[in-house]
């Protein structure tokens, strides 16, 4: 038994490399979250800008056919799946514990697990790379383009394994914070005082949860028509419809994952830099739930031009419209929130409100496309591309730039440098009007979307050289801000534990905070529960200090979830089952065995 | 509102006339361009020379979905104005003072009057926008009653990767003859389509005249649209469907219904007397293959993997319009304004030498032709009237 327990032991080091792949801190599985988005938020810009080259001029030969199919499938799989949607989980697991006053999340070692696969899959997507066939059939991958005889590379095998690889990932992720919300809230933290972000978070894992098993329904469907000759997809004995359907029944849930995050952001930082609370919270909360369950009633918006019939395409229009009321009221309740506050400009409060005008675009720009006839013109243009951009671009990445800028300091004690922060923010203000706002007048004078090259003379030339130089400035924007996040996260102004004179609890402890959170866990009185300690006499009370990061409590009685191997073993196995139908049997074999070290010693690894 | 209606189908000639009503307010124009540049290039998306612009329409079809796009896009303007006028508005009158960055404003949590108030007006905005567009659905499939009179015409479209074939019907349902990539049709008449595809889906969309409907593997979907004017209507596939998507064009040419007949007498005959022995060209065709994907109406050439081509020395295009048959260097719509065609066929020679230079993954193979091969081939081609 001695020899057991010596083979199964735990690491003991939180520092270094092996640190870092042990880790199971919810803290520092954040920041591997994080470093590894924003490096595929580069990758994904950088096939952004390759295809921007190709479409600068007309009749353009930079790049071929073949290469800027698989750039504009990869540059949407890579911004979707491998940047917005892991920055998300990395504010939620950098914010959740600390919000709801919790030492860690439910199951650290999960977490572990979940990020160990998000980087394996992510790692699977884009191996095509290395022989220049990685997917090339869009990321929505319509059958039956999909199909061996019309994709014979192994690109598409690549998006089937890789995505669903990914939603292991995803789903591990957010079960984990459905039950770290549930169970772990603070005492006297009941759901009406939860923090917004936490919020939305739990909306936005619940959506997940119920999203991912469909697309992978979907996805082993395809794998099984291309390894194994199953005719789901085929237009002979299957249905190629049948592909979209499962497809978007995911996809605009997907949107919602991708958009919700965003919104509980700013939902933090309005009130923190108007120094007033949230307007009409249970009228937010409730709008984000009810925008969660309305989109599932809209996919078929996707498909108008499938010709589903008219009644079908009458129902998707008016749900699809009907979203539109609580995203509306959101909007009313963020401008109710900043009217009447004492509004400070710092760059994260820019990012927020730039979210507001650009989303604002994205959403009415969505009208015009739910009513079905006017989207008949409107599908598969650039109109569409300018559409998403304005949601995805203009709605997720400013608002998580902006909750970036925000909750930097409590990630690294230091502060993000402001000058470069505003710098960063018009640059990127700017890049990303010029780019895609010109997309919808190119969009609505005929230009079609995934068109490697068009012809001159359309009335599109000069549009579309404008959004090339345009995407060029919001990459200098990007730029500055890596440059910005690497010299600040050594050398940034130190910030203090509450720098921002902020409202909810992970204020409240050190920056950065101690590995255990919280020394003492707080008792929950009300929403808001961090500016209602440092405001005693009601809402309009005088400030007093409040001390922070606990009194001087002896470290060794918090007993906190060691490190462990096992979730990266796991993980390892997990991709290695994955990669064996593109390449041998052997490596299934290897997986299997890896995958049950994993599992075993996982289970029977010693708590201490 | 002046340039809205400008919008409506306007017929070329009768669009001179509008250029010059512009001209003269283009001081005003040029003001509005710069305070409200997107607005202003939707107001002018109409008159300027746009083939493929969705906001031009020459059909009843497109017409709807232009007025249904305005009516929506001007509601939006309004909802747009009022925000982001609010936001900035806002971000003025609220904004920090030096020296009183910690003081408090008064805490408000709610409002539930005005809550309730702006959960209303989105619902109203929705209803507005919601009636009109259901139904304007249904006349996206199929003709309104009041068009139910009107003389109409049928064809089949199959989408093919990538290049379209058109299959008119008679009265009777049957198949009456077969073109492909340039469908011609006779001004004013509804014209039916019904919508296959050979192999991936394709979307079938010609802007000035109707939104897209797509093809779909194993289905039959519907669409009809008309033409109030005649000229040449450009269109493309829009729906992704492999490595030429971007290539997969065709056109529409609308006539008055005389010169419509005479064509689609033309295209019932075949052209039997090409293939003699006599004919380099014929003998090239054959030699080299073209015979078993091609189809030419009375001769041994009855291959259906491309194209027919019966009439090919008729048509404008080459390769689903990835080139015109025009001089190089002249643009599709400078070609399509002044369809004057280049005796020298150098753009036809270039296809036939190298398809899938011209068009990646084409499945028309290089098939090694020689310079005069090329030439020989291109005028046998070219004079298949």
């Amino acid at each position: 038994m001695a020899s057991l327990s010596y083979i199964l032991r735990r690491p003991t080091s939180e520092y270094g490399v092996w640190g870092w792949l042990t880790t199971v801190d919810h803290k520092k599985i954040g920041t591997l979250y994080m470093v590894t988005a924003l490096f595929f938020f580069l990758i994904g810009g950088i096939e952004a800008i390759m295809m921007r080259a190709q479409l600068a001029t007309p009749d353009s030969t930079v790049i071929s056919a073949d290469l800027f199919n698989q750039l504009f499938t990869m540059h949407a799989l890579t911004m979707i799946f491998l940047a917005i949607m892991p920055l998300g989980v990395a504010f939620f697991n950098w914010l959740v514990p600390l919000q709801i006053g919790a030492r860690d999340v439910a199951f650290p070692r999960l977490n572990a697990l979940s990020y160990w696969i998000y980087l394996f899959g992510a790692i699977i997507l884009n191996l095509g790379w290395f022989t220049a066939t990685s997917p090339n059939a869009g990321w929505f991958a319509y059958a039956n383009l999909t199909s061996i005889q019309y994709s014979p590379t192994n690109g598409m095998d690549y998006y089937v394994l890789g995505l669903l690889v990914l939603g292991t990932s995803s789903l591990i992720g957010a079960m984990n914070f459905v039950v770290t919300i549930i169970n772990l809230r603070a005492p006297g933290m009941t759901l009406i005082r939860m923090p917004i972000f936490t919020w939305m978070a739990f909306i936005t894992s619940i959506l997940l949860v119920l999203a991912i098993p469909v697309i992978t329904i979907g996805l082993i469907e395809l794998g099984f028509d291309r390894f194994f000759n199953t005719l789901f997809f085929s237009s002979a004995a299957g249905d190629v419809l049948l592909w979209q359907h499962l497809f978007w029944v995911f996809g605009h849930p997907e949107v919602y994952i991708l958009i919700l995050p965003a919104m509980g952001m700013v939902s933090e930082i309005f009130p923190t830099f108007s120094r007033k609370p949230l307007f009409g919270f249970p009228v937010v909360v409730f709008s984000g739930i009810a925008i969660a369950f309305m989109g599932w009633s809209v996919w078929a918006h996707h498909m108008f031009a499938t010709g589903m019939g008219p009644v079908p395409d009458s129902v998707f229009a008016a749900t699809t419209m009907a979203i539109a009321i609580p995203t509306g009221v959101k909007v009313f309740n963020w401008l109710a929130t900043i009217w009447g506050g004492n509004i400070r400009f710092t760059t994260a409060m820019m990012f927020a409100l730039g979210f507001i005008a650009l989303f604002t675009i994205g959403g009415l720009s969505g009208m015009t496309h739910a009513a079905a006839p006017s989207d008949l013109q409107q599908t598969d243009t650039y109109y569409i591309v300018a559409h998403i951009h304005y949601v995805l671009f203009g709605g997720s990445i400013m608002a998580i730039f902006a909750g970036i800028y925000y909750w930097f300091p409590k990630m690294y004690g230091r502060l993000l440098n402001e000058r470069l922060g505003k710098l960063h923010f018009w640059l990127v203000f700017i890049g990303m009007n010029i780019t895609f706002g010109p997309m919808h007048y190119v969009g609505l004078i005929g230009m079609p979307r995934r068109n490697y090259m068009y012809p001159t003379d359309m009335g599109w030339d000069f549009w579309n050289m404008v959004a090339s130089g345009g995407s060029i400035i919001m990459a200098i924007g990007v730029l500055v801000f890596i440059h910005n996040f690497y010299r600040s996260a050594r050398k940034g102004e130190i910030s203090g534990d509450d720098p921002w004179d902020a409202r909810t609890l992970e204020w409240s402890i050190a920056s950065p905070p101690p590995h255990y959170n919280f020394a003492e866990i707080p008792t929950v009185t009300s929403g808001d529960a961090f500016w209602h300690q440092k405001y005693p006499d009601g809402d309009k009370g005088v400030p007093h200090p409040v001390p922070s990061g606990g009194e001087d409590h002896d470290e060794v009685h918090i007993e906190m979830p060691r490190p462990s191997f096992y979730p990266l073993i796991t993980g390892i196995g997990i991709a290695l089952l994955g990669l064996t139908l593109v390449t041998h049997p052997i490596v299934g074999v290897v997986g299997i065995i890896t995958l049950l070290w994993g599992s075993y010693g996982w289970m029977l690894e010693p708590a201490e | 509102m002046e340039k809205r209606d400008n919008s409506s189908g306007v017929t070329r000639k009768y669009n001179y006339e509008v250029r010059k009503l512009d001209t003269r307010s283009s001081n005003q124009k040029k003001l509005l361009l710069i305070a409200f540049l997107p607005l202003a290039l939707l107001l002018t998306g109409c008159d300027t020379n746009l083939p493929q612009s969705t906001l031009w329409s020459a059909g009843s079809v497109a017409q709807s979905q232009q007025d249904l796009f305005y009516l929506i896009f001007w509601i939006a303007v309004i909802i747009f104005v009022i925000v982001e006028g609010l936001l900035i508005y806002i971000m003025v009158r609220y904004r920090t003072k030096a020296g009183r960055e910690n003081d408090l404003p008064e805490q408000t949590h709610g409002n539930t009057k005005l809550e309730i108030g702006w959960t209303i007006l989105p619902v109203l905005v929705v209803i507005a926008v919601t009636i009109p567009t259901i139904r304007g659905i249904a006349e996206t499939y199929e003709p309104p009653k009041a068009l139910a009179d009107s003389p109409s015409i049928t064809v089949d479209v199959v989408g093919h990767q990538w290049w379209w074939e058109y299959r008119y019907l008679n009265t009777d349902g049957d198949v009456d003859f077969i073109t492909a990539n340039e469908m011609h049709i006779p001004v004013d008449t509804v014209v039916k389509l019904r919508l296959y595809s050979d192999d991936v889906i394709h979307s079938f969309s010609v802007p000035r005249l109707a939104g897209t409907r797509d093809a779909v593997p194993g289905r039959e979907n519907i669409m009809w649209f008309d033409a109030k004017e005649t000229g040449i209507f450009v269109g493309q596939c829009k729906e992704f469907c492999g490595d030429s998507h971007a290539l997969m064009k065709t056109i529409v040419v609308a006539h008055n219904s005389g010169d419509y007949l005479e064509w689609a007498e033309i295209q019932r005959s075949g052209n039997e007397n090409v293939a003699v022995e006599s004919n380099a060209g014929w003998g090239l065709f054959e030699s080299k293959g073209c015979v078993g994907c091609h189809t030419i109406k009375g001769t041994t050439a009855v291959g259906e993997i491309g194209p027919d081509l019966t009439h090919f020395g008729s048509r404008l295009t080459i390769a689903s319009n990835a080139l015109h048959k025009g001089k190089e260097g002249v643009t599709f719509t400078e070609f399509f304004d002044n369809p004057t065609k280049d005796p020298e066929l150098i753009n036809l020679k270039r296809w036939l030498q190298h398809p899938p230079e011209v068009k990646p993954g084409s499945l028309m193979p290089a098939l090694g032709i020689t310079d005069d091969e090329a030439d020989i081939l291109a005028n046998f081609l070219e004079n298949l009237k």
